[in-house]
């Protein structure tokens, strides 16, 4: 059970991540896909190398689709992630690469090492992010999530919250990709977190409290193997 | 011709429409209100847009409440929008003949509305005024029975206007009509009757403009 | 239209004589044309943006290979596309790309009888190069003509009403849902027949056949075509021969290219609403 609370916690904060880019940043951010890969490929030098670089491709990415519509922006994406994964691929020049995979016991339960690592950082990026919606700040994330024209003419700084959104959001994908070591890595791994986490994202768009039901979600979906 | 029972529709907690009554025999209406007072509201429900909340709508006897906006346009009702619906991106006589779908046709209304010197425009080059009148063509282009104009005045020029209420005087006798507007004096001599919306509800009706 | 044909018939030929190795390499190009053809129509005459076309492509592969009696179920493939559309004309291609990603994860764990998997399966039938190629381009001439017919028909004014404004459509008796539904259906027939005919020119299916290189192919090569669709043909096979010659240097090169073109038309087609 342990490990399946780490996994749902994981699969949280990407799904998290999804929503806010989507709902404040105006863009169904697909290069979480190779954003997570790039972790993945820089823990083999520095897991910590993840931060810098994630947190410049959010925000290069910001810079480059700030002016475009949601449509165009996902694609402006989606190339972007090939793009990086292209880059990696080039870069390291091979197929795929074998990353040794650490087992630890926790209360009794035997649970890989990393797994649990980037399951306590999820936890601790969806208990912050929880924190920040219940404070008065959130308003003007809820504004700029209805209407953005509305949000500018009421004075938020609409630019410099969206930067903020995928610039955090960029790292903290990097930086679980760099974690999060799944004992193989190659250039498209990225895609299948990212897919769980957008359905997950999606099921939990149709209702108002899309965050909290993220976490709902992510639990159901990632402990529902368990019970078949 | 056309009978409205008890007709009611709510959006959410406002009422636009509460138990509005009408039988109309065939000729030309003209329904004028305040904004707001669901005109539109009234003509999307006779011709299937919307659904009433409740309340029956009749035409020639059939039933036609909840049926899809398709099948009623194939009864013989079509609905001219007071924000224009067109096909952006096809030419004005592209727009015309999937209305009725009949090449003989397209020239005689082209020739009727004036816009012979468009029919090779494409629909979102065109001025507002065009827009409209193309709009009310295409409509009248499906050769219905009963013709619901919501504003088609509404954006158009003065020669544009008089152009208009020279086609409905030829209407006259041939084809069924109810016209919304807020200059109801226009159509002196060509509405048969005209009845004042307000509140949802008709609040009265009288032969002549005032 | 007719010399167009022919330009394009005397264009395809011209391989059949230049050895094996170059005919295959035409082969799958005109294949991938049929691919992006179909997509073609379905952008411009439907108007929805598919990033997902190798989900009827990849299918109708495994399909075959699985069994070939199983193709009678490829007409019903549109309903996936149906399913999607409920989504919006904005979600529409994300949703399609979502799709096949995630089929082509899933089928990475698709086993029958102890085979498939990432190894993928055989196809039970062969036809020789020269046979298949022959096949192949009546094939492509057909789609490419088909879909010229349609759009210059009723039917396919039809279509383009319905793609413009659903709603006006309904005001001059026009089902929207009837005529998206007749669009979708050929366009993803055509995307299947492209997608038979791939397995059976390899004679072997795997998991890579709904991988981003098919789902995102059709898009790449019409946006270089300008979309026109004689120039889809040429698109396809330049996009083909670049990334087999240059496979040897930089493997997967295609990929470099997909990502210049999808950046530049985002940033290019500023306000485009469906794209
Ligand atoms: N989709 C909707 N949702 C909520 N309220 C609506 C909707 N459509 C119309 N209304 C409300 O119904 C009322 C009547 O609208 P309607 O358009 O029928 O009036 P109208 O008489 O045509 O006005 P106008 O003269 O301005 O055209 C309005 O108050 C409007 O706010
Ligand atoms: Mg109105």
């Amino acid at each position: 059970m342990i490990s399946e609370i780490f996994t749902s916690a994981f699969y949280t904060a990407f799904s998290i991540s999804i929503l806010l880019c989507y709902r404040v940043g105006k863009i169904l951010n697909l290069s979480f896909a190779s954003f997570f890969t790039l972790g993945a490929y820089l823990s083999i030098l520095n897991p910590l190398l993840a931060i810098p670089f994630g947190a410049s491709a959010g925000f290069i990415l910001h810079k480059l689709t700030k002016k475009l519509s949601i449509a165009n922006a996902t694609i402006f994406s989606l190339g972007f992630a090939i793009a990086i994964e292209e880059i990696l691929r080039i870069y390291f020049r091979t197929e795929y690469i074998i990353l040794p995979v650490q087992k630890i016991t926790l209360f009794g339960e035997m649970v890989v090492g990393s797994h649990a690592i980037s399951g306590l950082i999820s936890t601790a990026f969806v208990t912050i992010f929880l924190c920040f919606l219940l404070s008065k700040k959130s308003i003007n994330l809820r504004v700029m999530e209805e209407d953005l024209e509305l949000a500018e003419i009421y004075g938020v700084r609409t630019e410099r919250l969206r930067l903020i959104v995928l610039t955090i959001t960029g790292t903290l994908i990097a930086f679980l990709g760099s974690l999060h070591n799944p004992g193989i890595v190659y250039p498209t791994l990225g895609w299948q977190y990212l897919i769980f986490s957008v359905i997950i994202a999606t099921l939990a768009n149709i209702f108002e409290r899309a965050y909290l039901f993220a976490i709902l979600f992510a639990f159901v979906i990632t402990c529902l193997p368990k019970f078949f | 011709m056309l009978r409205i029972c008890d007709l009611s529709k709510v959006y959410g907690r406002t009422v636009v429409l509460r138990g509005l009554n009408l039988e109309l025999k065939d000729g030309i209406y003209c329904f004028f209100g305040p904004n707001g007072s669901g005109k539109t509201t009234l003509l999307r429900i006779i011709s299937g847009f919307e659904k009433p909340s409740c309340g029956r709508v009749f035409f020639e006897g059939k039933e036609i409440t909840g049926l899809s906006p398709q099948r009623i346009v194939k009864m013989g009702i079509a609905i001219a929008f007071q924000l224009p619906r067109v096909f952006w991106n096809l030419d004005v006589e592209q727009n015309i003949f999937l209305a009725c779908m009949d090449k003989k046709k397209v020239k005689e209304v082209v020739k009727t509305f004036r816009l012979e010197e468009d029919v090779k425009t494409i629909a979102k080059k065109l001025s507002q005024g065009k827009i409209k009148l193309l709009q009310i063509s295409m409509s009248y282009a499906t050769n219905p029975r009963l013709l619901l104009l919501d504003e088609p005045f509404a954006g158009l020029d003065v020669g544009n206007v008089r152009l208009l209420i020279e086609i409905l005087k030829e209407l006259v006798g041939k084809k069924s009509m109810i016209i919304t507007s807020h200059r109801p004096k226009l159509l002196r001599g060509i509405a048969n009757k005209f009845f004042e919306i307000r509140g949802g509800k008709i609040a009265g009706s009288y032969e002549n403009p005032t | 239209m007719l010399t167009k044909i022919l330009l394009i018939t005397l264009f395809l030929l011209f391989p059949l004589f230049l050895g094996y190795y170059t005919t295959f390499i035409a082969l799958i190009s005109i294949i991938l044309g049929i691919l992006t053809i179909s997509w073609h129509f379905m952008e411009k005459e439907i108007g929805w943006v598919s990033f997902g076309h190798s989900v009827p492509f990849g299918i109708a592969a495994y399909l075959l290979a699985l069994n070939p009696t199983l193709l009678f179920l490829t007409p019903f493939i549109f309903l996936i596309f149906l399913f999607f559309s409920f989504f919006g004309r904005r979600l529409f291609p994300f949703a399609t790309f979502i799709a096949s990603i995630a089929l082509w994860n899933v089928s990475h764990y698709f086993v029958l009888n102890g085979k498939g998997g990432e190894e993928g399966f055989g196809v039970p039938f062969s036809m020789s190069l020269g046979n298949l190629y022959t096949l192949s381009m009546a094939l492509l001439l057909f789609c490419y003509v088909f879909f010229e017919i349609i759009s210059k028909s009723n039917l396919g004014l039809k279509i383009k009403a319905v793609r413009d404004d659903e709603i006006a459509a309904k005001s001059v008796g026009i089902d929207p849902i009837r005529f998206k539904i007749v669009g979708f259906f050929f366009s993803t027939t055509f995307a299947s027949v492209a997608g038979v005919l791939h397995a059976v020119s390899f004679s072997h299916v795997s998991p890579s056949v709904f991988s981003p290189f098919y789902a995102l192919f059709p898009f790449v090569v019409s946006k270089i075509s300008f979309d026109k669709r004689w120039a889809c043909i040429v698109g396809s096979f330049v996009i083909v021969s670049l990334s087999h010659s240059l496979s040897a240097f930089l493997p997967e090169t295609h990929y470099i290219l997909y990502s210049v073109v999808l950046m530049m038309i985002a940033v290019v087609k500023k306000n485009a609403e469906n794209l």
